[in-house]
């Protein structure tokens, strides 16, 4: 097991076997959070190929600061945003359904609730522009300004979808149950 | 609530971050076919290998299988060649039918029809030519020499085939176009058609500020005066030409009244009429009840109370025309029925549909009407044409329920229809969003 130091020489160097190791000790992690961002699985596959190859290309600029794994999930998080604006054609549509806001009053949540397949899921459910939106802000910590710049939307767009977006999530996470049992506790 | 937004953020930050998912089985291989490939595309000294040898090689064997291995290759493009000859031969001769004068360089450069050429060429020019000369609206401002060419090509038929190659030389080059209008009312629209020849640019000026470079420009022009319009083309022959038709435009009158507002037309009471209208000379004004006037300010009485549409018609001297009708006049502001877009049932059981008129919950779908009705019906459709709710009655309104069942948050349609006690009838219909609130 080669360590994070040796990986990234090896990587420069573009030897094989660091590459490979590297694919090993970190696809599957890269590849939570492009699923995160796609809708379909092979979609999320195809991100993480094109986000892997920049990686390697571009791992002699990595500087050092900070940690490897955040800069590579970044890159994943950018080749993601690549792909949503070439594919946005195929994802406009949404229900009246989807786009209604709901609110749950009175809940609180615990990470003890909720398995991470079952987050993934309800991520996974919310319509295309919202799920870039809610990762963005809610999961990677950008600012909406940094968010309307990287998805070439509104400000107001951004803050507006993030809203609905978390509505929407409230919904589900509802209706996984767990939360009226919560409710039910606290009432 | 801000409590709660904090706690889904954190929810997921904290459960997402290590959030792992295995890749496919053939992913690497996929990956590692890609970096191959972009490395080897990326071409630097520094990454120089046996692939890039490999793919010099194979290179230079096939530069030197296509040096080594020509003739069957040169025969090919003979034949090609030859066979285009042959395709140029039809599209010059075509081409002449096409565009006259100029094509007959065409004509001399094709070996085979030769002599059918020039017939054809001369026969397409009598026939333009009978075709100005009718119109009389293509006035020629072309060189002296062009227009000689013209009459000799009408005149010398015979000789013109023996000159062919000569007469080839001279390019004939006309200003000329025609215009869809040249006058009428105000906004008017001209559509001009290029009858220019040999042109290869052209200026259209409008004189009224306007401009266009296009061949077949269309152009409104919207206020009444006299435009001359200016062609100025480039010909073919470097020189330029122009020519000059004008377009009048007549000032459309206005049409514009105003009527007593009479409430009570059962008395026999004399209903007055005012005439604003602007720019017209003729008025012919209709009453909806079968009469007419053709009086500036008529008076007028009705046999009937009720609500009529006035017409006004006026002219001016040119024919310019306008017209303004004054829908249901003599209603007045009674008798008003409007139906909401969305409403938002009660979500814990039908509820009848029975509502209070002050109740503002919009639990219930209905009408606001203003005036008494005689006559009511509505009906409710969803998507699928299915009637889901009737009523006769104004006070009953749709609760959101069918058989017992609320119905799915969906747009539905309404159509409606009814009498006031004034007379005045309705048939209206719409759509309605159903919103569930949950």
């Amino acid at each position: 097991m080669l360590d994070e130091k040796e990986l990234i020489d090896g990587c420069c160097r573009n030897d094989r076997k660091a590459q490979k190791a590297l694919y090993e000790q970190y696809a599957s992690i890269l590849l939570g959070v492009c699923i995160r961002y796609s809708g379909r699985r092979d979609e999320a596959e195809d991100i993480l190929q094109d986000g892997l190859v920049k990686i390697y290309f571009n791992v002699k600029y990595f500087a050092g600061k900070g940690s490897f794994i955040n800069w590579m999930k970044k890159i994943m998080v950018n080749t993601a945003i690549t792909h949503y604006h070439r594919n946005l054609k195929h994802h406009y549509h949404q229900d009246i359904e989807d786009i209604r806001e709901t609110e749950i009053e009175g809940t609180s949540l615990t990470t003890a609730d909720f398995t991470k397949e079952e987050l993934s899921n309800v991520i996974h459910q919310l319509p295309h522009g919202y799920r870039m939106v809610f990762n963005l802000y809610a999961v990677e910590g950008y600012k909406h300004k940094e968010i309307a710049i990287m998805l070439e939307i509104d400000v107001n767009t951004s803050k507006s979808q993030y809203s609905r977006a978390k509505g929407l999530i409230r919904k589900k996470l509802k209706t996984l149950k767990k939360i009226a049992e919560k409710a039910d506790e606290q009432e | 609530m801000s409590r709660n937004n904090l706690n889904i953020e954190d929810l997921f930050r904290t459960q997402m971050d290590s959030y792992k998912v295995d890749p496919s089985p053939g992913l690497w291989k996929k990956v590692q076919t890609q970096i191959l490939w972009k490395q080897f595309l990326s071409f630097s000294l520094q990454t120089f290998n046996v692939y890039y040898l490999a793919a010099a090689v194979a290179l230079a064997g096939i530069g030197g299988y296509l040096i080594l291995s020509p003739p069957e290759d040169k025969i090919a493009d003979q034949t090609f060649q030859s066979a285009q000859e042959l395709t140029n031969d039809n599209t010059s001769a075509s081409s002449i039918e096409k565009t006259g004068n100029e094509s007959i360089t065409g004509g001399k450069e094709s070996t085979l029809g030769k002599n059918e050429v020039p017939e054809d060429q001369i026969r397409v020019n009598r026939e333009s030519d009978a075709e100005d000369t009718e119109d009389g609206i293509i006035r020629e401002e072309g060189t002296a020499g062009g227009e000689s060419e013209e009459i000799g090509n009408q005149e010398n038929e015979s000789e013109s085939k023996e000159n062919n190659a000569k007469k080839s030389e001279i390019v004939v080059v006309k200003a000329g176009f025609s215009a869809s209008h040249l006058e009428g009312c105000s906004p008017l629209a001209v559509n001009f058609e290029n009858t220019s020849e040999n042109a290869i640019k052209y200026a259209w000026i409008f004189s009224d500020g306007g401009s266009s470079a296009e061949r077949d420009p269309s152009y409104v022009f919207d206020e009444p005066g006299m435009y001359p319009v200016l062609l100025k083309i480039k010909g073919s022959d470097g020189l330029e030409y122009s020519t000059q038709q004008t377009i009048q435009v007549f000032e459309s009158p206005k049409a514009l009244f105003e009527m007593d507002d009479v409430m009570d037309l059962s008395n026999n009471q004399p209903v007055y009429f005012y005439n604003y209208s602007r720019g017209a000379e003729y008025f012919k004004w209709d009453f909806g009840d079968n009469q007419q006037s053709i009086l500036t300010e008529p008076i007028h009485y009705y046999d009937q109370p009720g609500s009529y549409n006035v017409k006004l018609k006026v002219w001016t001297a040119n024919q310019c025309f306008d017209s303004l009708i004054i829908h249901n006049a003599f209603t007045g502001p009674e008798s008003k029925i409007s139906f909401p877009n969305a409403f938002t049932p009660n979500m814990s059981g039908p509820t009848g549909g029975y509502y209070e008129i002050n109740d503002f919950n919009n639990t219930i779908f209905h009408p606001v009407i203003s005036g008494e009705l005689i006559e009511y019906q509505l009906k409710i459709f969803n998507r699928h044409g299915l009637q889901i709710f009737e009523s006769n009655d104004i006070s009953y309104g749709w609760d959101g329920y069918y058989q017992e069942k609320l119905a799915a948050q969906a747009v539905y349609i309404w159509k409606a229809r009814g009498k006031f006690s004034n007379g005045k009838t309705f048939v209206k219909s719409g759509d309605i969003t159903l919103i569930r609130q949950y």
